[in-house]
């Protein structure tokens, strides 16, 4: 253990506590983490095995969850070489209360990609917007490929471990 | 190092250690004794270029984890304060690779850390935990650090690089 500087905020006590719910489908007290949640990681398996963690958007088609990413991105290949992900949703002004989805990637295509990372941009952007044109400059449209992949959930997991309040 | 934010601030290790101090939640993406992959929520503290994170002895991250493994960390930064309530405002994001280092139990006690750190530790008697060490690898992937709030919805402007 090196001498360490302390750090400059307390940090609260691990989140390995609290109210837990463990099935095959989304929870509907964790529901609204599912249809835009705030934040989304996925993590997918890199060629050596390690994981590799992105930021997404995301939302739900019933239980199957779907995210969006650009054809030749690092996800993307990892997800096509091997389609075992878990995806980790929560707001960041709630942090402690999150839910794990790990499942598998049974589809991944082109078809209706790019109305689906629109209606992901609105959704996240508040209003409505085309990804190619208001998020980034309509010119990549040229470049850059959407590919819808949807999830099934194998194992979801929520935690709330957020301290009830007296 | 640094280096220029497409949003036109500057990004560099420094401002990216200081956003990391501040906050104090992150996803960790590991991979289970299966290959599989798992993420989860966790507290960290932040002390001489690491960040430590305390998990319970019996858990799954304590069974997965071994000292030399990667893993895979983002940090959300809350930004845009009380305007956050009010517009939907992008979080920005830290991710990178780090390598771990498992304390086991009983390798560390709460006196020999910094009293920040230590109040990570359970003061539950019967409660065992291990403490990781993870020393950031490669480079920080920002989203949304050292620009603008108005870029934070443009990514093409938000996306920032910097080394560890």
């Amino acid at each position: 253990m090196p001498a360490c500087a302390p750090a400059r905020r307390p940090a609260s006590r691990s989140g390995d506590r609290g109210l837990r719910r463990a099935g095959t489908t989304i929870p509907a007290a964790f529901r609204d983490l599912v249809d835009h949640p705030p934040v989304a990681a996925l993590t997918t398996l890199m060629p050596d095995g390690s994981p590799q963690t992105s930021v997404v958007w995301s939302d739900a088609d019933g239980d199957v969850v779907r995210v969006n990413t650009m054809r030749g991105f690092q996800k993307d290949r990892n997800m096509r070489r091997d389609p075992r992900v878990t995806l980790l949703c929560f707001d960041p002004r709630r942090a402690l209360r999150y839910l794990e989805i790990r499942g598998r990637v049974i589809e991944m295509t082109t078809d209706d990609a790019g109305a689906h990372l629109d209606a992901l941009a609105s959704a996240y952007l508040g209003r409505a917007v085309r990804y190619f044109g208001d998020v980034i400059p309509a010119r990549f449209t040229a470049t850059e490929t959407p590919v819808l992949c949807r999830i099934q959930p194998i194992r979801v997991f929520g935690l709330d471990a957020t301290p009830s309040t007296p | 190092m640094e280096t220029q934010a497409k949003g036109g601030g500057t990004l560099t290790r420094e401002r990216v250690w200081k956003a990391l101090d501040k906050a104090s939640f992150a996803v960790l993406g590991h991979v289970n004794g299966a290959g599989e992959p798992r993420s989860s929520g966790v507290v960290y503290g932040v002390a001489d270029g690491s960040l430590y994170v305390v998990v319970a002895a019996d858990g799954w991250k304590a069974h997965d984890l071994h000292t030399g493994d990667q893993v895979a960390v983002t940090v959300p930064v809350r930004r845009g304060g009380l305007l956050s309530l009010l517009f939907p405002i992008p979080p920005a994001t830290i991710s990178f690779h780090a390598t771990v280092t498992v304390h086991e139990p009983g390798t560390v006690r709460a006196e020999m850390l910094p009293e920040d750190l230590a109040r990570l530790l359970p003061t539950n008697p019967g409660t065992s935990s291990v403490l990781l060490e993870l020393v950031p690898v490669g480079a920080f992937l920002t989203y949304g650090i050292g620009v603008s709030l108005l870029d934070l919805a443009r990514p093409e402007l938000a996306r920032g690089r910097v080394a560890c």
